[in-house]
């Protein structure tokens, strides 16, 4: 093994090979300094932890429908309403600004281009 | 915690980055304008299993949005629900937030800040989500569109690649000096050994297949072109995805069977080839709400031209802003592959005129889509929402923006 396992650049990701500090206590890929995470006591490497953070917290489904509630959805229905942007009213406080029968318009349609070539929006402009 | 550093500026984007799309090559030269600009920043991306979720570049960091969710909607919902807690972390030391999408912008410019705002619009998600989900519910749809509006009401400024989509937000409300017009680039790309595989003599499509792009009446114009039994078309699609397939599918149903090429993902490095040896580079784009009234900025097109190959093109007020008919290439009315095959067959035929219209492309690419000219205005733009700047001119529409370049002031303080 050789130097650090994790990928820095920024167009173009290769591996950083920076000088070993450790390993990564979730994945096992030897890191440096600079790709062990502070907050996590220098015991993931960058990559696990934000993975980590980014996973919906407890008493969250999986999408972090509570925190969506709390910090955001509430908040945006809120003042779309309030300044004349919602174009219907979307139910109580702990609503979404968008509910169950809005994603249900995603979830059928096969795969289109803008998902498997984006893995999202793929609003680009080609 | 996920931040490691304070940063002045964001660039949000809910777009995996990086890939080999249009949206891509956008991000990579727009991103670092604005880090330049406010010595780094924050770039807020789409991830996937193997894109490192966290990453510091230099004074850049990078956060992907990394959990797969499937549904669109709900995952557009998480990605910005996650960004609005990086904004909590990052939220005080910024002073300019640039954003590609109301699935960003929503988050951005919902809470309390003291940041300038940049909405940057390549498109509308209300006008292309049903062209990839046609059954979508006109309720969420509306849902969509009032977010989107409330994302141009609220941003500072508004910066756009397309006159046509300037036109388009204008008509929609959007005021008009609130609009800059930056265009799209494309570099010089040098001659190329033609690829070992190539056919002597080919047409080449590139990039994504989604419905708009019209690659059915470029399959339908070919087929029309058996009589000339050496000629080949080659296309180079992003991804072989759905549409993709759908592609290949109407290219085995009219026979086209050998003729074709396909090549899936190609690297810059082995797409250049294929392009720069191409006869003429065909971007067969359809007459959609999407093309014609929000306006586009084909990167193919402008590509093109930089390799010095003629364009045939659909006539639609966006092509227009890239190519004029008769001089870069051709303009063809968009959905009739009788015209489109024409065209090309009597271009095959003018070996004279085809290299006259190659050197007019590298020249048009030179002088007005260099990619430092787009990035130079972009700067204009950051430049001109400091505060200094704020308070001696108002903001003009597009490309007579004043160079104002301005000493270090106080935070922005947002209404
Ligand atoms: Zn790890
Ligand atoms: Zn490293
Ligand atoms: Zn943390």
């Amino acid at each position: 093994m050789s130097g650090c396992e994790c990928k820095g650049g920024f167009f173009t990701l290769r591996d950083c090979d920076g000088a070993p500090a450790g390993a990564c206590s979730e994945c096992g890929r030897t890191a440096c300094t600079r790709h062990l995470s502070p907050a996590s006591g220098f015991t993931q490497c960058l990559d696990c932890h934000a993975r980590a953070e980014q996973q919906p917290r407890e008493g969250q489904n999986a999408t972090g429908e509570e925190a969506l509630d709390d910090e955001w959805t509430y908040g945006a229905r809120h003042r779309f309403y309030t300044a004349g942007y919602a174009p219907l009213y979307t139910g109580s406080r702990h609503s979404h600004y968008y509910d169950g029968y809005d994603t249900r318009s995603f979830d059928d349609e096969g795969v289109p281009e803008a998902e498997t070539d984006e893995g999202g929006a793929g609003f680009g402009d080609s | 915690m996920t931040l490691l550093r304070r940063p002045r500026a964001l660039y949000a984007a809910f777009d995996r980055f990086p890939t080999r799309k249009g949206a891509s090559t956008h991000i990579a030269r727009f991103a670092p304008a604005l880090f330049t600009e406010y010595d780094g920043g924050l770039l807020y991306v789409l991830g996937d299993e193997r894109l490192p979720a966290h990453q510091v570049e230099g004074d850049v960091e990078i956060v992907r949005y990394s959990v797969p969710v499937e549904n669109f909607l709900e995952r557009a919902v998480a990605f910005g629900a996650h960004l609005s807690r990086l904004l909590d972390e990052a939220g005080d030391t910024l002073e300019v937030a640039h954003f590609r999408d109301p699935w960003s912008g929503v988050p951005i410019l919902e809470r309390e800040r003291r940041y300038a705002t940049v909405f940057e619009v390549n498109a509308l998600p209300s006008v292309e989500l049903p062209y990839t989900y046609p059954a979508i519910a006109p309720r969420t749809l509306e849902k969509v569109r009032a977010s989107e509006r409330f994302c141009l009401d609220a941003a500072d400024r508004v910066v756009t690649p397309s006159r046509t989509t300037r036109d388009f937000l204008v008509s929609e409300g959007v005021p008009a000096a609130k609009v800059a017009v930056v265009p799209n680039g494309a570099d010089p790309v040098p001659t190329r050994p033609r690829p070992f595989e190539a056919p002597d003599a080919y047409l080449i499509y590139f990039g994504a297949l989604q419905p708009w792009q019209g690659v059915d009446t470029l399959l339908r114009a070919f087929a029309r072109l058996a009589d000339l039994s050496e000629l080949r078309l080659v296309v180079c699609g992003s991804a072989r995805s759905r549409p993709a397939r759908a592609a290949e599918k109407l290219a085995e149903k009219l026979g086209l069977g050998e003729r074709v090429l396909w090549r899936w993902e190609l690297p810059t490095t082995e797409l250049e080839p294929w392009l720069a040896n191409a006869l003429l580079s065909v971007a067969p784009l359809r007459a959609t709400e999407r093309n014609v009234v929000q306006g586009c900025a084909p990167l193919k097109v402008l590509e093109s031209l930089a390799a010095g190959v003629p364009v045939v093109a659909s006539d639609l007020p966006p092509v227009r802003e890239i190519v004029t008919d008769g001089v870069e290439g051709r303009l063809v009315p968009p959905d009739r592959p009788a015209d489109l095959a024409r065209t090309i067959r009597l271009l095959l035929h003018l070996p004279e005129e085809r290299e006259r219209m190659a050197e007019a492309a590298r020249a048009r690419a030179a002088r007005d889509f260099g990619w430092d000219r787009s990035v130079a205005l972009l700067k204009d733009v950051y430049r001109a929402l400091r505060p200094s700047a704020a308070a001696s001119s108002a903001p003009r529409p597009t490309e007579e923006e004043p160079d104002v370049r301005s000493a270090e002031g106080p935070k922005v303080a947002v209404a």
